[in-house]
């Protein structure tokens, strides 16, 4: 897992290389970031779950609540491999 | 399988057997033919395909792109679970949406249970694409 951005233009250099390690860290601490509102989103289905002639729509979105992480997951093995003359694109998950 | 059927029909015929003793050996010799089929299906099941790529190759060296994707198939079938579970009133809003780019698609025939014949169908799938500058390769492996 990694992304590197690399230009070879010599008159605009420039380099960006994520390990696998810090994108793992990254989301780590977004997780941190957004526990609350995960927390608060978590309450407000619950809720709209339990008004009556609401349940059709409130069980769909909750259904797809809870298949965001399968989704992030599925990205597993997703990898861009771009090379122009002035740039190199890798994105590996 | 009917060689042996008409043997036990034969020996009914000529009484070397009851008709329920051929009864029950004609009924044992359908259930081996019932079993018979699907050790044949097993058999000739291909590998999974896992993933979709896509690559742009140059046809001359300088000053061109490069570009390979590899786009695993698992997003797909989480795309379609997803594109599924969308409320009837969203659904039909995608597909009007969709329709005025121009396609006919109907949200609601993507069914989870359909992307396995989905992905099936697409290991036969190859587009290539030879121009000029480039040569395209769809496919599945």
């Amino acid at each position: 897992m990694g992304i590197r951005i690399l230009s070879t233009n010599a008159e605009k250099p420039f380099s960006l290389w994520l390990p696998g390690i810090l994108i793992w860290l990254m989301l780590l601490f977004c997780m941190l970031i957004l526990i609350i509102p995960v927390f608060l989103i978590l309450i407000g289905l619950l809720i709209w779950n339990l008004i009556p002639g609401q349940r059709k729509n409130a069980r769909a979105y909750t259904r797809i609540f809870f298949s965001i992480p399968g989704l992030l997951c599925a990205l597993r093995g997703l990898t861009v491999d771009v090379e122009s003359p002035d740039t190199i694109v890798k994105i590996y998950f | 399988m009917n060689e042996e059927r008409m043997k036990v029909l034969n020996m009914i015929a000529e009484g070397k057997i009851s008709a329920e003793e051929g009864g029950k050996l004609l009924e044992a010799l359908d259930k081996k033919s019932d079993k018979a089929p699907e050790a044949v299906t097993v058999k000739n099941e291909k590998p999974g395909i896992n993933y979709l790529y896509v690559d742009i190759n140059p046809k001359t060296d300088a000053n061109t792109e490069k570009v390979h994707v590899k786009v695993p198939l698992a997003l797909v079938r989480a795309g379609v679970n997803i594109a599924s579970m969308l409320p009837a009133d969203v659904q039909d809003k995608v597909n009007s949406a969709i329709g005025e780019k121009g396609m006919k698609f109907n949200l609601s025939n993507l069914k989870p249970e359909n992307i396995e014949e989905l992905i099936r169908a697409l290991e036969e799938m190859e587009v290539n694409i030879d121009s000029d500058e480039h040569t395209v390769r769809v496919y599945c492996a």
